[in-house]
């Protein structure tokens, strides 16, 4: 019997980053004898009681074990099946199965994240579930116990509305002529549908994950023989004085549906990712009740594009971003991930594209045609907001592009959980450069134009912000900036504002290749003033890339950087 | 547009079995109220007759308090929907003041205690047939602005078809009493609780048939649907199979009931068991009809039982005061059982406290419904009587007393109270020592 192994570009990508020697599990998706590694866990001495398992959505388990530049292969079996073995001063990678006891090296294949879940539908199941007992330990035990069994019970169900079917454990409730589709025919059937209606507003090319919401429901109804609770109702009065909680955990839960499975295998899966759920709940729940805080916790789920894989974390409502920052680093540190960055802030969490939110429009250049230029291609990390002309009823058209530019950057900021304020408005931003005596009381809602520095003020003043102003004295100087731009993507990763002598836009991203020295701009342009359509904002150029021709030979810029605190 | 209202054809009688020279005949019609049109499944003859010359003469309270005692009884869907007079003459036009008084007390009266769902969203109907002309006249008389309209009413050519659905559903509540509350009467415990109840009710969806259907789908397309898969041989035996109803939850958690944190509770009302409810609709009836239907069924079922088991309390027992403060304490409302009627498809309800049986169903059927029943009542008792040995052995974990009483309403008044227990205990102690000694 043979296995095909297939890793995911991320994984070995995170071995590569290893600074010294170290050992840990992988983790992946076995699929009969075949494996697709998916994420990994470095051991250290400092793991703080973080569970990466827990966090991992269904059906990934720990599959094996790795090493970096690390000859010792004492525990190379202990885990799992497989073994990767990396060397890392030649970079090279060795896969090891175990199978039948049999020692194979299988050849293996690097794919991407993207083909990983091109082959799952994730589906978020939301509810609640009661947690009302004597606030004791065995009690609260006893309680989650309870809701563990009613989970892997036959009362369990779930409504998925986008795929319009209810999961029983008996059956999928569907329209009877899709009984028999697999999960991609349904929701391709279902999608097509969604094609169809005239209002495509919003929809556009998209790479990000899909994720589709399910509901948790409870049944509550037996059949009329059940003989389980057998007698009409009765109450029972008790009158004494207990300390009780009197809650609920949140259910956020997070699975990967094979779309190739049948509709019937979808019962399973969900069960089995809400009695995982619980019992991380549950391992977080212990902390809060012992030392009297809140009880409530709140699940999030992340997908950092480093890791390349979804991961789900549960903070205690109690506790700030800030307090949290020591976990934070331990899993950064676990999962082999960069430092400096800010990646499992509660603002850093995933939004799927398919919530339909009122307001601007999310990443509008995730999708775009890219362009040929041979060089790296370096973006802006994370998600940020498309602010432009005449939103929220407001015309501006004509002198708002800077404005806007300014708005776009204050949402990435808090996107990526560096700020906690809401993106400024254009009166909060004339009063800021008022307060300041930047510019006369009279500047109060006038229609005056504002460039980079004023941007520059307004990110240090209202956010804390501090930015970095590069001066060209003419358009064609900027393509001599790529270095340095290129620097500012890969160590700061804020989006850029330009203005000077004409219009202010927001630059998205570079290509620059160092060999012939060409460069391209991912340019996002403040002067549209339509409507929040993703389609039209991309074929027509709006958000796009650009030429160095797309700056004005004889007009200065200054473009404002935004530089970040280090640290996650 | 003009209401509609078809009454099952074998109504009539009614009001052709009363001959000029009777005494008038008065009625509550029963039936259910959908969008468009109105369905009179039965005609509850009043058990007393009045002198046709002085109807203003006829106590109201009577037909008030018959009215709200058949609500309790029908299922979910059903209500009262007006009233039916057979007379010399047509007392709608003018209407009868004593019409016009006793149309709008009994919505007052209907709408007294919520949970029973006695109103429905239309206006009240008058049902007059004059014994002189012959004719029915039938009118709608809006309380609110004190209209009375012209509907359309007619008889139906055959049987009046319905189409059940049946759930049980099983009930495991608990409401925590704080410091203010514990001392409150068993009835302010109870309100409690079925807020709660209700709370979760609400944001219950009904899987019916285990199809997947749109709210607005209405109940014959269930059965449509199985004439086309399967020929139209075995159409008549599908549509006689009672639908079955799965209640699913969607918890939520929004109300300030819940609180993320530990507090201190003074004691627990915990209401278990099982419901059986079962409604009968028109085929015209949408999902989200049915799915309403259902939930009012359950709710005016528990509190139905509720109410009878408080009126079966002492004062004493009901505002739980001073001997019974500190102790665990067991309430058995009485259980739902479904009574069939001759020549009506849907059944009515009748509650049994422990140790009531067919007979005394049958009486109270006989007396509120107008019918005599030869022979036996076919009742259904579905839902069972507790075995109380479990709740003594959990109440007494849960307790700092292993004083332990139960406190099961029975019919004729009798109550176990503690010194009767003690009494109890006596003697079997005595007993015991007599045998020994």
């Amino acid at each position: 019997m043979s296995c095909h192994v297939k890793i995911c570009g991320t994984v070995l990508q995170r071995l590569t980053y290893a600074d010294k020697p170290c050992v840990g599990r992988i983790y992946g998706i076995y699929d009969n004898t075949n494996v697709t590694i998916i994420g990994l866990e470095r051991k250290i001495a400092t793991d703080k009681n973080l569970n990466i398992f827990a966090s991992l959505p269904v059906p990934i388990e720990s599959c094996g074990t790795f090493t970096v530049d690390n000859n010792d292969a004492s525990n190379k079996f202990e885990l799992g099946k497989f073994h990767v073995f990396c060397n890392f001063t030649t970079k090279e990678i060795v896969v090891e199965s175990k199978l039948e006891n049999k020692l194979n090296e299988p050849p293996y294949e690097i794919i991407s994240d993207a083909e990983v879940f091109a082959r799952y539908l994730m589906v978020q199941v939301k509810g609640a579930v009661p947690l009302r007992c004597e606030a004791s330990k065995s009690s609260i035990q006893e309680s989650f116990q309870k809701l563990k069994n009613q989970i892997l019970s036959e009362n369990v169900a779930f409504r998925i509305s986008q795929l319009s079917i209810y999961v029983l454990h008996s059956k999928v409730i569907c329209d009877a002529e899709r009984e028999n589709m697999t999960i991609k025919q349904l929701y391709e059937s279902l999608n097509d549908n969604v094609h169809d209606e005239p209002n495509r507003k919003k929809k556009g090319k998209s790479v990000t994950p899909t994720i589709l919401d399910a509901d948790l429901l409870q049944k509550l109804s037996v059949g009329e023989a059940d003989i389980s609770l057998n007698h009409s109702p009765v109450c029972v009065l008790n009158k004494s004085n207990k300390k009780i909680i009197n809650t609920y955990c949140k259910i956020n839960s997070l699975a990967m549906i094979p779309f190739d499975a049948q509709l019937s295998d979808i019962f399973k899966i969900l069960q089995i990712a809400i009695l995982k759920y619980i019992v991380h709940y549950e391992e977080k729940f212990w902390p809060c009740f012992m030392e009297n805080t809140s009880l409530e916790i709140d699940g999030y789920h992340f997908y950092p594009p480093e890791s390349g894989h979804f991961l789900t974390l549960l903070y205690p409502a109690v506790k700030s971003d800030q307090d949290l920052v020591t976990e934070r680093l331990s899993l950064h540190q676990l999962l082999m991930m960069n430092e400096n960055f800010p990646m499992f802030r509660r603002a850093n969490q995933f939004i799927s594209n398919n919530i339909e939110v009122d307001g601007p429009l999310l990443n509008p250049h995730v999708g775009v045609r890219t362009v040929d230029n041979g060089g790296n291609q370096c973006l802006v990390r994370g998600n940020y907001k498309y602010y432009h002309y005449c939103q929220n009823g407001m015309d501006d058209s004509g002198w708002g592009c800077a404005y806007r530019s300014l708005q776009t950057l204050a949402s990435w900021l808090k996107l990526q959980g560096y700020v906690d304020r809401e993106v400024p408005t254009f009166h909060e931003i004339q009063k800021c450069l008022v307060d300041i005596k930047d510019k006369p009381s009279t500047f109060l809602g006038s229609r005056q134009w504002i460039g980079s520095t004023e941007v520059s003020f307004v990110l240090d003043t209202l956010l804390g912000i501090t930015c970095k102003i590069l001066y060209v004295s003419s358009g064609t100087e900027i393509s001599q900036k790529g270095p340095e731009l290129v620097d500012h993507f890969k160590n700061q990763g804020s989006p850029i504002m330009i203005g000077g002598g004409v219009l202010a836009h927001t630059i998205l991203g570079v290509d620059y290749n160092p060999e012939t020295g060409s460069i391209y701009f991912l340019i996002l342009d403040p002067h549209y003033t339509g409507s929040e359509d993703l389609h039209t904002i991309q074929s027509k150029g709006w958000c796009g890339w650009k030429p160095v021709s797309f700056w004005q030979k004889d007009s200065y810029y200054n473009l404002c950087l935004p530089q970040v605190p280090r640290g996650v | 547009m003009v209401r509609s209202i078809v009454a099952n054809y074998n109504l009539q009688t009614f009001f052709t079995s009363t001959s000029k020279d009777d005494p008038g005949a008065i009625g509550l019609i029963i039936g259910q109220s959908g969008t468009d049109k109105d369905y009179v499944l039965y005609l509850a003859k009043l058990p007393f007759k009045y002198d046709k010359s002085s109807f203003g003469d006829i106590d109201e309270n009577l037909i008030l308090d018959h009215a709200k005692q058949i609500t309790r009884m029908l299922p979910g869907g059903m209500n009262v929907l007006g009233i039916a007079v057979a007379h010399l003459e047509d007392l709608t036009s003018p209407l009868h003041p004593k019409l016009r008084h006793i149309s709008s007390n009994l919505y007052k009266t209907l709408d007294s205690n919520r949970y029973f769902h006695g109103n429905h969203n239309q206006g009240n109907i008058i049902l007059n047939y004059s014994l002189k002309t012959q004719k029915y006249i039938c009118k709608e008389y809006n309380i609110s602005n004190a209209n009375l309209q012209s509907v359309d009413f007619k008889f139906s050519p055959k049987e009046l078809k319905w189409n059940r659905i049946d759930c049980t559903l099983l009930i495991d509540e608990i409401y925590y009493l704080d410091k203010e509350e514990v001392n409150a009467s068993l009835e302010e415990h109870i309100r409690a609780i079925l807020n709660q109840i209700q709370e979760k009710l609400n944001n219950i969806q009904f899987l019916i048939d285990n199809q997947y259907k749109n709210e607005d789908d209405c109940i014959e397309t269930y059965f449509k649907k199985k004439i086309n898969k399967r020929g139209s041989k075995k159409d008549e035996t599908d549509e006689d199979k009672p639908l079955e109803a799965v209640a699913l939850l969607n918890h939520d958690f929004s109300s300030s009931l819940y609180m993320h944190q530990v507090v201190d509770s003074s004691g627990s009302l915990k209401m278990s068991g099982k419901i059986v409810s079962r409604i009968w609709v028109q085929p015209k009836m949408t999902l989200a009809e049915v799915s309403r239907f259902l939930k009012q069924d359950i709710i005016c079922s528990l509190a139905a039982r509720c109410e009878m088991h408080i009126d079966s309390l002492t004062e004493e027992e009901n505002s739980e005061a001073n001997e019974f403060s500190e102790i665990s304490c067991i309430h058995e409302p009485p259980r739902r059982v479904m009574v069939s009627l001759p020549d009506i498809e849907p059944m009515f309800s009748d509650y049994l406290f422990p140790g009531e049986g067919q007979l005394d169903a049958k009486a109270s059927v006989e007396e509120l419904l107008d019918v005599k029943l030869k022979g036996k009542l076919n009742i259904e008792d579905l839902e069972g009587q507790a075995d109380f040995t479990k709740y003594y052995d959990d109440s007494a974990q849960t307790t700092t007393s292993d004083n332990v009483i139960k406190l099961q309403s029975e019919s004729s008044g009798k109550i176990m109270n503690t010194p009767i227990l003690l009494a109890v205990a006596v003697l079997l102690i005595s007993f015991l020592m007599y045998i020994y000694i």
